[in-house]
C-alpha cells in the first residue's frame, strides 16, 4: 500500500465518516461544521464565507413537480406574447382566473387573478395570511421563462440536472447545497426532500447518491414525538402517547443505565455512551425549540411541507429543501380547465397554487426567516399554452418542453418577468407559443434568434441567475456547469451578482 | 461531453482531475437509484450511471482504516468477554447470549486460545443455516454485499422492462394487491438467497462468482423472460407498417359497470383462469380477465369513457403489467377510453414465494412469460442473455444502470468493488492483453485518462458485447436522438487486475477470472491471499465492526487464509473471523493501532431483527411487508391497509441502514448515535412496547411484571443472569416501573414504559457495549 493511496483513502474516508458529532456541535454553536472540526485550518476565505457572506447567502426551498403542472400558462409573462400579431395563450374562463394587471417592480404584467394575491376570493386568503404578506412577496417575486426540453414525467431528475448541463451530472439543488451548506454550517450539506413521498421522480440525488425523502409527518414524529413530558405533539402512531408522557422518568433511568454500562467500560465504550446521552439531550432540545412549528404539522400537505421546510432551515439541518405545490397537475383531461383553476385559487383549501406559495413565505416569516430563504419552482416541463385542439377547446393541456417558468421569491430577487413567450413556428405547431430568447442585459424577452441567451440556454441562464440570487459567487457557480452549457446570468433579475 | 467521466467514475481514478467531465448527459437512464421505493423511504445509496460517475464517498480499507478521523486512536483496552459475546451472538442471530453460553467462554478466559475455541464452538451453533434467525441475518447482509438493493423500481427498470410499460406505472402509480412490491422484493432477495443456499449446502463460496443457478420464484422467472421479449412498449416500433407484429391479446373489461365504478350494481367481472388463458383450445385463450383486487378494491376504477367489452391489446410489455396487477390504460394513446387501474394480479402469493434454484442455460428455451402453469413446474430456463453471478441480475443492472455514454463502465467497476473490494486504479502496473473496447479518445498512452481506461474499457466489454445500453438484448442498429447500439460481432472481454491478465470468451467466463485474482499486498509470499476471499472478509468486518480491518493485519489475513484453505467454506470464515480479536476486541491487533475498537449503534436491520428474534414477533418493524397501493405524484395515498405496519415501518425507516455507495470500496455502516437515530430508535421502542406487553400471546404480561422485567434484562438488554450488572439493571427497571405506577399509570403502561427503557438501553441499541 503506497503512501499516496493511504492519503487519498484517508481523505475519502474523512468525507464519509468524518462528521461525528460535529454537525450537532455546529447546530448548537451556530458556527460552521468545518470550522468546529478544525478551526486552525480555517482560511480567511472560509471565514469570509462564514461571517461576511451570510448577509447575501440564502437558503433555498424549491417546489418541484414531475406532474408538469400548468403554472406556466397563467403567470405573468404568459399574457404578452412577442411578435407581430401573435396568438394568445389560452386561460381558464373562470372569473377567479380572470386576467388582471400585476405590478412587479416598475412594470405591470398581465396575470391570472390569483397572482395578484389581493383578491380574497381568488386565492382564498381569508384570514389565513397576514395583510402585508402579499406586498412582501410581490416586492421580491420574479418569473423566469425558459424551456426544459423534457417531455416525460420521468424526466424530472434530468431537468434537475438541466438535461446534462450540470457538471458531473449533479442535480442543481445539490450543486447549490454544496456551496451553501458549509457556509451556513448546517448539520448536513445534502438537501432534504419533504414533498417527494413515494414519487421516485421527485427524489433528490447528491453526488450520485439518491437521498431518502422525509415527509413532514415523519419529521414531526421524530422530533415532536420526542418532545418529552413538557409538551409537544403526542399523537404518534401505535398508542405511544402515554409512553411519551413518561419520558422524563425513562430519561432519568436511562441515564442510570448509561452510568451502569460505563462502570467497567473501556474508554471507547465510555465515549460512545457519552455521545448516546448527548444525542438524547439534543433531541429534547430540538424538539423544544421547534415544538410550535413542527407540532402544527398535521399532514404531508403543502402546509405541512411548508412548515417542515421552515423548521429544517431554522434548525440549520440543511441548506436546501424540496417540496411540491400543485398548480393543476397532469391535466391532459381537464374540462373547462377546472383542475387548473381549482389548484391555482386553492378552491379546496389545501394550500395549492398561489396560496401554497404564500403559505411557504408565511411559514418563513413566522420564524423570522423571510430574508434568509429564497423560494423557487423547477418543474419537469410546462404545458401547452395554445396551438393544439384540446387547449383551444379548454379541455386540457399536454406536456410541453418548449416552455416552463421558474418562480423566484427572495431578498436578492428583483421583481419582474424575465424572458417570455412568442410563437416558435420552427419548433412546434404553427403559432404555438414557447419560450423566447432573452437579452441578458435587460432580461427582456426577444424573438427567436435575436437574444444573446438563446431559448435553448434559458434553463442554464435561469440556474445561473437563481444561483446569483442565492448569493453564490459566479466564479464558484461556473464549475457547476459543463463548458458547453452556455447561458448567462441575468443581472437585472438580482440585486447584485456576486463575483 | 462524453470523454469524461469515463475516467472519473471510478474512485481509484477520481484523482485524475484532468479527465473529469460529463457522462451521460440527457441520454442517461434516468434518475439515480437509491431507494427501494415500493414502500417508502429508503436509505441505500446507490445511483445510476447516467449522471455522476464519480463514486460518492470513496474510501478504502487497505491500510488506514480510522473510520472516525475526528476521534484519535486511543490505547487499546481489552473488551470484556460478556461484552463481545453480546456482540457476536447478536451479529449472527439477533439474540442475547445465555448464561450457559457465557460460561462456556468465561470459564476458560484465562487461556485466550481456549476461550477462542469455545467461542468457535458457539459460532458454529449460532451460524446454523437451518435457523430462521441466522438466515434472515445473512440474507440482509448478502443483499448489501452483492448490491442487490437500493434501486427505485418504477424508475430504474425503465431500461430493462421499458418505459410506459413494465414497472413504469405512469402518473397514477396504482396497482392491485401486493404482487408488485413482492416481485420487487423477489428481485432484491434472489441473489442473497442464492448465496445463502451455497452456504447451506457447503459449496465453495467462490461459486457466487460463477453460478448459473439462481434462486428464483415463478414470478421472477417470468420477469427474466419478459426482459428478453421484444421492445413493444406503446411508443416503440413493432407495428411493421400496416402489420402490427406485436403480441395480440385481449382483456375482458365487461366488468365495467354503467358508471365505470366498482360499486355499480350491474358490474360483473368474469374470471379467466391462467390455465384457460394459455390453452389454445379454450375459448378464453389469450383473453385475460380484469377483476377487482382483493386488498384494495377501491383502485379498481376505469374512469373516463370506458365501454364494457373485451378489448384488443398489443404487446408483451403491457401484458406483463397485467400479470402483477396493473392494467394499463386502453387504448394507449391520447384518446383514452379506459384509465389504468389496479386489478387482481395473475401472479399468486405462491408464485411470489416458491423459491428454488433455477438453472439458467444458454439459448432461448423457455415457456412464454405469461405461461405461469409451465413456469411453476420449471427448474431450468434457457435464456438468450447469459445470466451468471451477481453482476448480471436484473436488480444489479437496474441499480447500476448504464447508458450510451457510460457504456457499462460503472457496471464493470462496481463488479470489481463487490468481488475484489477494489476499483480500477490508474496506478496499476499492468498492460492488458487486449485493448479492444478502449475508448478512442483515451487510447493514447501517457495521457492522464489512459491508465484507467486501458483497464476498464476492455473489462466492460464483457457486458457491452452481450447487453445493450438498456441491459436488454435488442441492440438497436438505429435509434432516435441517441447513439446506435448495433450488436457486436464478438463476445467477451479482458480482466487485467493484479496477477490476472486474461481474456474471457463471454461474461460467463468473468467469474472464474475474478476468482483467480490474488491480493498483491502481502508482506511475504506465504501471506498471499485470494482477493475475493479478502473482500468477503472485509465486508464481514464492516458488518460486524462498522469499520474496515487493516488488510495487512496478520490476524485479518489469518482468518482470510483459513477461509481460503477450507475450500472457501463461508461458515469457516464466519467462525474464524467472528472469533477473532478483530471482532471481539479480546486482544490487540494491528488494526487497532489504526482505529479504535468501534462501538456502533444497532442499525435498522440489526435493531429490528434483534427485537423480532428476541420477542418472537416476525418482522416486528414490517421491513419485509410488501405494502400494496402507493400513488405517484407525491405519494399522497391514504390507503388504510396494514396501517399499523406502515406506522412502525415509517419509524424504522428513519434509522440508518447498512448501504453502499457508487465507486466506494467501503460500505456505508454509520456507527454514530446521531439525534435522528436517537429519536427514531426511541419511537420504535415505544411502538414495539405496545405490541409486546399485555396483548394476546405477547411475551410480557403485567400480571407477572417481575418475570417480565427479569426477561427484559436478559434478553433485551443482554445482561445474562451471572453478569455483574444484572442485579443493578433489574433494580433500575424495577424503579422505572414503580415510578411509572407512582405517576398514576396503569400496570400495563408502566410495564410498557419499562420495556421501552430496556429497548433503548445502551446494550440494546448498540454493538460493542
Amino acid at each position: 500500500m503506497t503512501t499516496t493511496l493511504l492519503t487519498r483513502r484517508n481523505a475519502l474516508l474523512t468525507a464519509l465518516f468524518g462528521t461525528g458529532l460535529v454537525g450537532l456541535r455546529a447546530m448548537a454553536t451556530g458556527l460552521p461544521a468545518w470550522f468546529i472540526a478544525n478551526p486552525r485550518k480555517a482560511t480567511a476565505q472560509d471565514l469570509e464565507c462564514a461571517i461576511a457572506a451570510r448577509d447575501n447567502l440564502q437558503y433555498l426551498i424549491v417546489s418541484v413537480a414531475s406532474a408538469g403542472d400548468p403554472i406556466n400558462c397563467n403567470c405573468p409573462g404568459a399574457y404578452e406574447a412577442l411578435g407581430p400579431d401573435p396568438a394568445a395563450a389560452i386561460h381558464p374562463d373562470s372569473a377567479d382566473m380572470a386576467a388582471v394587471q400585476l405590478q412587479l417592480g416598475a412594470r405591470t404584467y398581465g396575470a391570472a387573478a390569483p397572482w395578484a394575491m389581493t383578491d380574497v376570493n381568488s386565492v382564498r386568503t381569508t384570514s389565513r395570511f397576514a395583510a402585508t404578506l402579499a406586498d412582501q412577496i410581490r416586492s421580491r417575486m420574479a418569473f423566469f421563462h425558459h424551456v426544459t426540453q423534457a417531455n416525460n414525467h420521468g424526466d424530472q431528475p434530468k431537468v434537475m440536472r438541466l438535461m446534462g448541463a450540470t457538471s458531473k451530472g449533479e442535480m442543481l439543488v445539490s450543486a447549490y447545497a454544496k456551496h451553501l451548506g458549509p457556509c451556513f454550517g448546517t448539520v448536513q450539506t445534502e438537501p432534504v426532500a419533504v414533498g417527494a413521498g413515494g414519487n421516485a421522480s421527485e427524489l433528490v440525488s447528491f453526488a450520485g447518491r439518491s437521498l431518502p425523502s422525509v415527509s413532514p409527518t415523519q419529521l414531526r414524529q421524530l422530533l415532536t414525538g420526542s418532545g418529552g413530558s413538557t409538551g409537544g405533539r403526542t399523537g404518534g402512531k401505535g398508542g405511544t402517547n402515554v409512553l411519551q408522557q413518561l419520558r422524563t422518568i425513562r430519561d432519568n433511568n436511562l441515564n442510570r443505565l448509561n452510568e451502569l454500562a460505563k462502570q467497567d467500560g473501556t474508554n471507547v465504550q465510555k465515549q460512545f455512551l457519552d455521545a448516546l446521552a448527548a444525542s438524547q439531550t439534543q433531541v429534547r432540545k430540538l424538539a423544544m425549540d421547534l415544538q410550535t412549528t413542527l407540532g402544527s404539522i398535521n399532514g404531508d400537505t403543502v402546509e405541512g411541507q411548508a412548515l417542515a421546510a421552515a423548521a429544517l432551515i431554522a434548525a440549520k439541518v440543511t441548506p436546501v429543501v424540496t417540496m411540491r405545490i400543485p398548480f393543476g397537475g397532469d391535466n391532459h383531461t381537464d374540462g373547462t380547465l377546472t383542475n387548473e383553476t381549482n389548484d391555482h385559487i386553492d378552491n379546496n383549501n389545501r394550500f395549492t397554487g398561489v396560496a401554497g406559495v404564500m403559505r411557504v413565505i408565511q411559514a418563513l416569516t413566522d420564524m423570522g426567516l423571510q430574508d434568509q430563504v429564497t423560494f423557487a419552482t423547477l418543474n419537469v416541463f410546462g404545458r401547452n399554452l395554445n396551438g393544439i385542439d384540446k387547449v383551444m377547446q379548454k379541455s386540457g393541456r399536454d406536456h410541453y418542453g418548449n416552455h416552463s417558468v421558474a418562480l423566484m421569491i427572495g431578498k436578492n430577487v428583483v421583481p419582474g418577468v424575465y424572458g417570455g413567450v412568442a410563437p416558435i413556428t420552427s419548433r412546434g405547431t404553427t403559432m404555438a407559443l414557447g419560450a423566447t430568447d432573452i437579452d441578458s442585459a435587460t432580461g427582456s424577452a426577444v424573438l427567436p434568434g435575436m437574444g444573446d441567451i438563446p431559448s435553448s440556454q434559458t434553463p442554464v441562464s435561469m440556474a445561473r441567475t437563481l444561483g446569483a440570487a442565492l448569493g453564490i459567487p459566479q466564479s464558484a457557480l461556473d464549475a457547476d456547469f459543463i463548458q458547453a452549457a452556455g447561458g448567462k446570468v441575468v443581472p437585472a433579475a438580482v440585486s447584485s451578482v456576486p463575483t | 461531453m462524453k470523454q469524461a467521466g469515463l475516467c472519473a467514475f471510478v474512485a481509484g481514478c477520481a484523482w485524475l482531475l484532468g479527465c473529469t467531465g460529463e457522462v451521460g448527459g440527457n441520454s442517461g437512464a434516468g434518475p439515480a437509484a437509491g431507494t427501494t421505493g415500493v414502500s417508502g423511504s429508503g436509505s441505500s445509496t446507490g445511483g445510476s450511471a447516467g449522471t455522476d460517475p464519480v463514486g460518492g464517498t470513496g474510501g478504502g480499507v487497505g491500510g488506514t482504516i480510522n473510520t472516525e478521523p475526528d476521534k484519535p486512536v486511543t490505547p487499546f483496552e481489552k473488551v470484556s468477554t460478556r461484552s463481545y459475546l453480546r456482540k457476536v451472538k447478536n451479529i449472527l442471530t439477533g439474540l442475547a447470549p445465555t448464561e450457559e453460553e457465557v460460561q462456556r467462554v468465561a470459564s476458560v478466559e484465562s487461556d485466550p486460545a481456549a476461550a477462542r475455541n469455545a467461542l468457535r464452538g458457539l459460532i458454529d451453533t449460532w451460524a446454523d443455516p437451518a435457523s430462521p434467525n441466522f438466515r434472515e441475518k445473512m440474507i440482509s447482509h448478502f443483499r448489501n454485499v452483492f448490491q442487490q438493493k437500493g434501486f427505485t423500481p418504477t424508475e430504474d427498470f425503465k431500461p430493462q422492462l421499458l418505459e410506459n410499460a413494465g414497472f413504469d406505472l405512469g402518473p397514477v402509480g396504482v396497482y392491485g394487491d401486493d404482487a408488485f412490491p413482492k416481485l420487487v422484493q423477489n428481485l432484491q432477495d434472489s441473489f442473497a438467497r442464492t448465496a445463502l443456499e451455497l452456504v447451506a449446502t457447503n459449496q465453495p463460496f467462490t461459486d457466487v462468482l460463477t453460478t448459473r443457478q439462481i434462486m428464483m420464484t415463478t414470478a421472477l422467472m417470468s420477469l427474466y423472460i419478459q426482459i428478453e421479449n421484444p421492445n413493444d412498449q406503446p411508443f416503440a416500433g413493432g407495428r411493421g407498417g400496416t402489420t402490427d407484429t406485436r403480441l395480440a391479446w385481449k382483456i375482458d373489461m365487461t366488468g365495467v359497470g354503467t358508471n365505470m365504478d366498482p360499486t355499480d350494481a350491474d358490474r360483473v367481472s368474469p374470471a379467466h383462469p391462467i390455465e384457460e388463458v394459455v390453452d389454445p383450445n379454450s375459448p378464453n385463450y389469450m383473453v385475460f380477465d380484469d377483476r377487482p383486487p382483493a386488498m384494495q378494491a377501491s383502485s379498481f376504477r376505469f374512469g373516463m369513457g370506458c365501454m364494457p367489452e373485451i378489448k384488443e391489446e398489443r404487446g408483451y410489455s403491457l401484458l406483463f403489467q397485467r400479470l402483477f396487477g396493473f392494467t394499463p390504460r386502453t387504448p394507449f394513446s391520447a384518446n383514452i377510453e379506459c384509465g389504468e387501474h389496479g386489478s387482481l394480479p395473475y401472479y399468486t402469493a405462491q408464485d411470489l414465494s416458491d423459491w428454488r434454484m433455477v438453472t439458467i442455460t444458454d439459448g432461448v428455451n423457455h415457456p412464454e412469460m405469461y405461461d405461469l402453469p409451465a413456469l411453476r413446474a420449471a427448474t431450468t430456463m434457457g435464456l438468450g442473455m447469459q445470466r451468471v453471478s451477481f453482476f448480471t441480475t436484473p436488480a444489479y443492472l437496474a441499480l447500476w444502470a448504464t447508458n450510451d455514454s457510460n457504456q457499462h463502465r460503472v457496471t464493470a467497476n462496481q463488479t470489481l468493488l463487490v468481488a475484489l473490494g477494489q476499483s480500477v486504479m490508474g496506478s496499476q502496473d499492468i498492460v492488458p492483453v487486449s485493448t479492444v473496447g478502449l475508448d478512442p479518445e483515451h487510447a493514447t498512452e501517457n495521457t492522464e485518462c489512459y491508465a484507467c481506461h486501458s483497464i476498464l474499457d476492455p473489462l466492460r466489454q464483457f457486458w457491452a458485447n452481450q447487453y445493450d445500453f438498456n441491459d436488454r438484448n435488442d441492440f438497436p442498429a438505429r435509434v432516435f436522438n441517441g447513439i446506435a447500439n448495433p450488436r457486436p460481432s464478438t463476445t467477451g472481454g479482458v480482466l487485467a487486475f493484479n496477477n490476472v491478465n486474461q481474456m474471457g470468451t463471454n461474461i460467463a467466463d468473468l467469474g472464474a477470472l475474478l476468482k483467480g485474482v490474488e491480493d498483491v499486498n502481502a508482506a511475504t509470499p506465504d501471506q498471499t491471499v485470494n482477493r475475493f476471499a479478502l473482500a468477503m472478509a472485509q465486508q464481514l468486518c464492516f458488518y460486524a465492526d462498522s469499520a474496515g480491518c487493516s488488510e495487512d493485519d496478520p490476524e485479518f489475513r489469518r482468518a482470510v487464509q483459513a477461509f481460503q484453505n477450507d475450500n472457501y467454506n463461508y461458515r469457516t470464515l464466519l467462525r474464524e473471523f467472528l472469533s477473532s480479536p478483530l471482532v471481539t476486541g479480546a486482544d490487540n491487533t494491528l488494526t487497532f493501532s489504526r482505529r479504535n475498537v468501534v462501538v456502533s449503534v444497532s442499525r435498522r436491520d440489526q435493531l429490528c431483527q434483534a427485537l423480532s428474534n428476541r420477542l418472537g414477533v416476525a418482522d416486528i418493524c414490517a421491513l419485509g411487508v410488501a405494502f400494496p397501493f402507493q400513488q405517484g405524484f407525491g405519494g399522497t395515498g391514504t390507503a388504510t391497509a396494514l396501517t399499523n405496519q406502515r406506522a412502525i415501518f415509517r419509524l424504522a425507516g428513519a434509522l440508518p441502514a447498512d448501504a453502499f455507495s457508487r465507486g466506494s470500496e467501503s460500505p456505508v455502516t454509520s456507527p454514530e448515535p446521531t439525534l435522528f437515530y436517537r429519536a427514531a430508535s426511541e419511537l420504535v421502542c415505544e411502538t414495539v412496547a405496545t405490541m409486546v406487553v399485555d396483548v394476546d400471546g405477547a411475551l410480557y404480561q403485567s400480571a407477572d411484571s417481575q418475570a417480565a422485567m427479569a426477561d427484559m434484562v436478559q434478553n433485551i438488554m443482554g445482561y445474562a443472569t451471572g453478569d455483574p450488572h444484572y442485579a443493578q439493571a433489574l433494580a433500575i427497571l424495577n424503579d422505572n416501573y414503580n415510578e411509572s405506577v407512582a405517576d398514576g399509570r396503569s400496570a400495563t403502561d408502566s410495564l410498557r414504559n419499562t420495556f421501552a427503557l430496556a429497548c433503548q438501553s445502551p446494550t440494546s441499541v448498540s454493538f460493542g457495549i
